[in-house]
């Protein structure tokens, strides 16, 4: 600690931060521009001059900026004498000289940080006589707008986009006041984490496209905090919701997870539950039918064994009431028998090994990535990654007593103080690229090497079949033996269990406690239902038979994914019986759909890749007949006199039952009772002006049972309570997310706290090799063997029904080696086609392809194709033309649904379903 | 002995090659260094009181002594770190011109001072980073470094020893803040020139995070004489308490503008005398001692000798020594709006002060200068003087930038006020 003087007060604060750092920690309304807490300092704006002192007797003092400044002990420091306030005033009117202060036509407008420090500094009047600089806006995809002549030249979006995302097409041109952020031309942003621009510009240069399509202010939404949907990281995020309609996703700060920032699938694909496929009444056979029906009643207490199907897309309280209902016997928690598998040794490699977290991921000062996508299965995991590629040149700097938060010292060194960061598999992408050590290899090479990696590093670790260890594999072992804090990911990427069971050797035969683990699994809830089966489960391959020996109702969760649909239109043959609870119409056929709320409609959990329980709040009402899932589940279970369900009324009381089976929740679901904290801001606008043209009743503000939040102005307020989450972050005179330093210390120290919450996976300390299974050997007969790759944009099938994710989605691809390219006569950017699928696959050509194999990508909502393939040919004229017109096609529905989409939101602005304004049913 | 150590090979039109060069007295300086430790190198340059003649005036011993030698200087593996060795020759100053001369006239003259100065840092790599429109000097440059790598005074092992150097010829890309050592640093990286935080200092982590010394190319020319004649001879050459020779020059409206090698000290009077005075009808009413980024002095300053301490005391800058002359039928707002605007163009954007502020000063003197000026405008450019002064901006541009309009506000407030008056330019500008 460090005792330093400000304004003649002293102030303990922590060692080797900054002395920006340590002012906002002390909650002091310092401004500031270029410095971001994650990024580092650059001196660049000037911003936060504070005046140094000699000593006491010392009144002149010496201006500094209090981020390239750290603190040492008695330092003495002034902010407020007027030297730096008049300087700071300074600032704001020179970078404000080509400002067009068109805040009321600005979606920035109101959470703007160039607004709070202008106002912050006493700015007021404009001393610039001369004539404003224009510059011409670009064309940058359909997530972000681009409005230069607000820039004020912080440098932030470069230096995140480039320096800490990695983006290669966005960056700082020309020089003096004509500084020009933007790509060379037009065009959409290359990188997948564009859309955290939005909140590192500090005022209205990059905008949420999206969002401005359909716009309110900030002050004027409701906000809820929520978890995003999109991977397994689990992702803090604030939904935002106004006349009905959630308009969009800001990052909602977790130290361990998200940090700052998040990746566009999770800021732009929440859109789903706006999407018009959504389904809003109870449907039989594609008719809307009510629930009295008569045929509705009969399908819903029909006779039989009830069959139920679990989701990774619902929340643990669905699929615990769907668990509940049909008895964990028949409770199905996978699609297919690989699926089923891949989650018991999940969860076995869950109880013996605690995933580290983000955060924790950040300080590994080696990293092995195992036949994992992660940049695109979790896309926020591999950015975190990408921080930890920096702690050696972070300690370099600091070898040479420079602090490692003065950035631009840090990345000078960067290029001879690389982590070793090791990939392993046939996974391409941003990762690879930087990778120091890098072994080609398919799913199974890829297996058998990792085991024998642990092999290498201890000698009881069981070998696979084969033995010839490649010189890569060898240099990581070396790697891995001399590092501190050796990182291991793995994950379902390779849709292969010898993977998962290798990286757990790995972990074991590393014995070092220091060591981290992270496996990714697929969906965001994939490891609630892992929790879910712990209770029991009826294998995934028993459900067809069981259908056809007995008579048989199904009952299924939920999900979006094409092999989902599939398998549905299988099972639906050996049943008459099939009841959907949905929220997005899919595919017709003769079942009963109940509609359901989405996740921004209801409460729930979810559990990450940890298993870290997290709960998320609704930001707005279940439209239409939307109920939550666990709500028609605990219905029906009343109509067929199911005792466990007889008596439950809210969520609350199955969080109880839940909380008796797996106790380790309790805590969690306790811990947010007593007051509920406010959806609304204080500012909230036209509360009871909204609705006046349809009914002069104020409605009673939503809320679910014994839920922790209130939609409505009244309740706890940011900040007022520790143990809420924050609705949204405002704090007096910081209206932009800037405020977070509020509610937290601005400086994270040399050791990281340790991660809050509950992990709902009990962590058994014993742990076992896992041996090499002999079927893990079979090789495909197939001339390629398939290797399926996964797209940010494009795998999600959630995602893919929100718009902007699907203007994103690249079509089908193949990858293949050069020399097969060459043999085959095809050349990249040719449409080919594989055996008699019926995709038109684009080919690309890369050396980072494993011998006999391909690389494939086929979007979420395409059939998928199987293991292998004997024929790569060029696509005749007529299917590519066929595909031309059929991408057109899609285009013009596309373009044409975002117009629909956007005059039925507009119109519910100015007309709110009164069913829905009142919530319930 | 000579008493002119910088200008004796000199030959503008047809210099010196390497055998020239040598058959009088050239490279002896590098071979004495080389028969020395680095480290006595460094003290010899040290004793000579030699200053860097980029303008800032710092010991260039000094400067050398941050650079970590022998046991401090190795990777984690133990293997040697690589160092650098730069020389500034991106002369951009306006009203400097000595670098250029030097490089044109005396080619070797320079590439020996380079080696011996990385021979005393221990550098095994070293670039000259010139300015791109020197196109002569980068002719006869490369002429010279093909020259001395073909005789073996370049490359691997020279002289027999375990010393190798590898000498290249970097064009910039041309702005005025590669002038600034750590903005060259990143544009020889291939990087925006930006100016780097300090700390780390480039001695310790410079080019491509190495340690790196960037010295000014008069800097580095005056080695090769003090390695073959000594400290002692060097520093006695002046009578003054800065050591040595010194490229000073004028340029204005003089009879004779140039360049002249004389001891550290002289007098602009004896500089301006050299240049045969002003042109006839016109009288001196102001200089700029070196270059455009120091304060304005008056006529009644020329007898004050031209050494940083002296001049500093005057209220100016020794600079780079290249004095700009200005005379009475020159309007000094119409001087000084052309420099601010020179230095507005060739803000690299950075940090706010110098990027917004300057253009600031320019459209302020801008209007001054149209007749279009206020009194809020006098006032305002006094404050955007603070505003840009040291310590408020990130490097040293801006605060250079702003000296010629501080001392012109004082020395020339007439002049302006008539501005405002008048509303126009009392000299027809």
């Amino acid at each position: 600690m460090a005792n330093i003087i400000i304004d003649n007060q002293q102030y303990e604060v922590a060692d080797g931060q900054n002395l920006l750092q340590a002012c906002l920690s002390l909650k002091k309304d310092l401004p500031y521009f270029c410095w971001h807490p994650a990024m580092g300092s650059v001196g660049a704006c000037r911003q936060c001059a504070m005046t140094q002192y000699h000593d006491e007797n010392d009144t002149r003092g010496r201006l500094i900026v209090a981020c390239m400044t750290p603190v040492t002990d008695g330092m003495r420091v002034s902010m407020e004498q007027p030297q730096e306030t008049e300087f700071r005033e300074q600032v704001i009117d020179a970078l404000m000289t080509h400002h067009p202060h068109d805040c009321p036509v600005c979606a920035e407008g109101g959470e703007c940080h160039l607004q709070d420090m202008t106002v912050m500094t006493g700015h007021y009047k404009r001393g610039f006589k001369g004539k404003k600089t224009t510059f011409q806006n670009q064309q940058l995809g359909p997530l972000i707008k681009h409005e230069m002549n607000r820039c004020i030249t912080c440098y932030r979006c470069e230096r995140f986009y480039k320096d800490y995302a990695g983006g290669t097409d966005l960056a700082a041109q020309s020089s003096r006041n004509k500084v020009y952020f933007g790509r060379q031309c037009d065009g959409t942003l290359e990188s997948e984490f564009a859309g955290n621009l939005v909140e590192v510009c500090p005022t209205g240069v990059f905008t949420d496209k999206p969002f401005g399509d359909h716009y309110s202010r900030k002050w004027d939404m409701q906000a809820a905090p929520s978890v995003c949907q999109h991977c397994s990281t689990g992702c803090n995020v604030t939904l935002s919701e106004r006349y009905g309609s959630v308009r969009r996703v800001t990052n909602r700060f977790n130290d361990h997870l998200n940090g700052y920032f998040l990746c566009d699938r999770g800021r732009f694909g929440f859109d789903f539950v706006n999407s018009e496929q959504r389904q809003q009444h109870i449907s039989l056979g594609g008719q809307s039918v009510n629930w009295s029906d008569a045929e509705v009643q009969q399908r819903l207490k029909a006779k039989g064994t009830w069959v139920g199907i679990g989701s990774s897309q619902a929340s643990l309280e669905d699929n615990f009431a769907l668990q509940l209902l049909v008895g964990a016997e028949n409770f199905c928690v996978a699609d297919d028998p690989q699926s089923e598998h891949l989650l018991e040794l999940h969860m076995a490699i869950l109880q013996q090994w605690p995933q580290a977290s983000l955060a924790q991921m950040e300080q590994a000062d080696a990293i092995v990535i195992i036949g994992e996508d992660i940049n695109n299965s979790a896309p926020r995991i591999g950015l975190a990654i990408r921080q930890a590629l920096l702690n050696n040149a972070k300690q370099q700097v600091k070898n040479v007593g420079v602090p490692e938060w003065q950035d631009s010292a840090v990345r000078q060194v960067l290029p001879h103080n690389k982590v070793p960061l090791a990939v392993v598999g046939y996974q391409q992408g941003a990762l690879a690229e930087q990778a120091t050590i890098r072994l080609v290899a398919d799913d199974k090479q890829t297996a058998e090497q990792a085991f024998l990696l642990a092999n290498l590093l201890c000698e009881k670790s069981p070998k696979p079949r084969v033995s010839k260890v490649h010189s890569q594999i060898e240099e990581i072992a070396e790697v891995l033996k001399t590092a501190k804090r050796p990182l291991i990911v793995g994950g379902w990427s390779a849709n292969n269990s010898a993977v998962l069971s290798a990286v757990a050797n790995i972990c074991k035969a590393l014995a070092n406690p220091q060591g981290m683990l992270c496996i990714a699994p697929p969906a965001a809830n994939t490891v609630g239902l892992g929790l879910l089966m712990q209770a029991g489960y009826l294998a995934n391959e028993a459900v067809e038979s069981k259908l056809k020996s007995e008579e048989c109702n199904l009952l299924v969760l939920d999900h979006t994914s094409d092999s989902r649909q599939q398998w549905l239109q299988t099972l639906s043959k050996q049943t008459n019986n099939v009841v959907c609870l949905q929220q997005l119409a899919q595919g017709e056929n003769n079942s009963l759909s109940l509609p359901i709320s989405s996740f921004s409609e209801c409460s729930g959990s979810q559990l990450n890749y940890q298993g870290l329980i997290q709960s998320y709040s609704p930001a707005s009402k279940p439209a239409g007949q939307c109920r939550p899932a666990w709500q028609w589940l605990v219905d029906l279970g009343k109509l067929q006199n199911i005792a466990e369900l007889a008596s439950v009324e809210h969520l609350g009381q199955l969080h109880l039952m839940m909380s008796k089976l797996f106790p380790t929740l309790a805590e969690h679901f306790t811990e947010l009772s007593g007051r509920q904290f406010a959806m609304q801001s204080p500012r909230y606008s036209g509360r009871t002006a909204m609705l006046a043209n349809q009914t002069v009743h104020e409605p009673k503000p939503f809320s679910e049972a014994g839920a922790p939040y209130k939609q409505s102005m009244e309740g706890l307020l940011p900040g007022q309570n520790d143990q809420h989450p924050l609705a949204y972050s405002w704090s007096p005179g910081w209206n932009s997310n800037q405020s977070n330093h509020k509610f937290r210390d601005e400086f994270r120290g040399p050791e990281l706290k340790s991660q809050q919450g509950i992990f709902a996976v009990p962590n058994h300390p014993e742990c076992f090799w896992f041996k090499w299974q002999a079927s893990w050997s079979a090789n495909t007969k197939a001339n390629y063997k398939i290797l399926a790759v996964e797209e940010v944009f494009g795998s999600d099938s959630l995602a893919e029904f929100a718009g902007a994710i699907q203007q994103l989605s690249k079509s089908a691809y193949v990858v293949v080696l050069p020399k097969v390219a060459s043999s085959l006569n095809i050349e990249a950017g040719q449409w080919v086609t594989l055996d008699d699928h019926p995709t038109l696959f684009a080919v690309k050509i890369s050396d980072h392809v494993p011998a006999k194999s391909i690389l494939l990508y086929s979007p979420a909502h395409e059939a998928a194709i199987s293991d292998g393939c004997d024929e790569i040919k060029v696509a005749s004229k007529q299917k590519i033309s066929a595909l031309h017109k059929r991408q057109q096609a899609q285009q013009d529905v596309q373009s044409q649904q975002k117009q629909l989409h956007k005059q039925r939101l507009l119109d519910q602005d100015q007309h709110i379903p009164i069913q829905f304004i009142e919530g319930a049913m | 002995m000579t008493n002119r150590p910088l200008t004796e090979h000199l030959d503008r039109s047809n210099p010196q090659d390497i055998k020239a060069y040598q058959s009088s007295g050239g490279y002896q300086g590098f071979k004495n260094a080389l028969a020395m430790e680095p480290q006595a190198v460094q003290q010899q340059v040290s004793d000579s009181k030699l200053k860097g003649r980029g303008g800032a005036g710092f010991m260039t011993g000094m400067k050398w002594s941050f650079v970590p030698m022998g046991d401090k200087a190795l990777n984690q593996d133990g293997t040697p770190q690589q160092k650098y060795l730069v020389c500034n020759a991106d002369e951009m100053e306006p009203g400097t011109f000595k670098d250029r001369l030097l490089m044109e006239g005396a080619p070797h003259l320079l590439i020996e001072g380079m080696m011996i100065a990385a021979y005393a840092i221990g550098a095994s790599v070293a670039y000259i980073f010139l300015r791109g429109e020197y196109r002569l000097c980068a002719t006869r440059l490369q002429q010279a470094i093909d020259e001395a790598t073909k005789s073996g005074l370049l490359g691997k092992n020279i002289n027999g020893s375990d010393y190798s150097l590898s000498l290249h010829l970097h064009l910039s890309a041309g702005r005025y803040i590669c002038g600034e050592e750590t903005a060259l640093i990143n544009a020889l990286e291939g990087r925006r020139a930006n100016p780097r935080a300090k700390p780390p200092f480039p001695q310790v982590m410079g080019l491509f995070g190495r340690p790196t010394i960037v010295n000014n190319c008069e800097t580095l020319c005056n080695l090769p004489s003090i390695l073959n004649h000594g400290a002692q001879w060097y520093s006695e050459l002046a009578n003054s308490p800065d050591a040595g020779t010194k490229i000073y020059g004028v340029s204005g409206r003089v009879k004779n503008a140039g360049l002249w090698e004389l001891p550290m000290g002289a007098t602009a009077q004896q500089i301006l005398d050299l240049a045969n005075g002003m042109q006839d009808g016109l009288k001196l009413k102001g200089w700029l001692p070196g270059g455009a980024s120091t304060d304005f002095l008056l006529p009644e300053h020329l007898d004050i000798p031209m050494e940083y301490d002296a001049i500093a005391k005057a209220g100016s800058r020794l600079g780079t020594g290249g004095i700009i002359a200005l005379d009475d039928h020159h309007c000094p707002v119409g001087m000084i709006l052309n420099l601010l605007q020179f230095f507005a163009q060739e803000s690299c954007g950075w940090c706010t002060p110098c990027r917004d502020g300057l253009p600031w000063a320019v459209e302020i003197l801008s209007r001054i200068e149209a007749g279009k000026g206020s009194q809020d405008d006098i006032d305002q450019l006094l404050k955007m003087c603070g505003f840009m002064w040291i310590g408020k901006t990130f490097c040293a541009l801006a605060p250079g930038a702003v000296e010629p309009l501080r001392s012109g506000l004082t020395y020339f407030a007439d002049e302006f006020q008539q501005h405002i008056d008048h509303k126009g330019c009392p000299y027809g500008h």
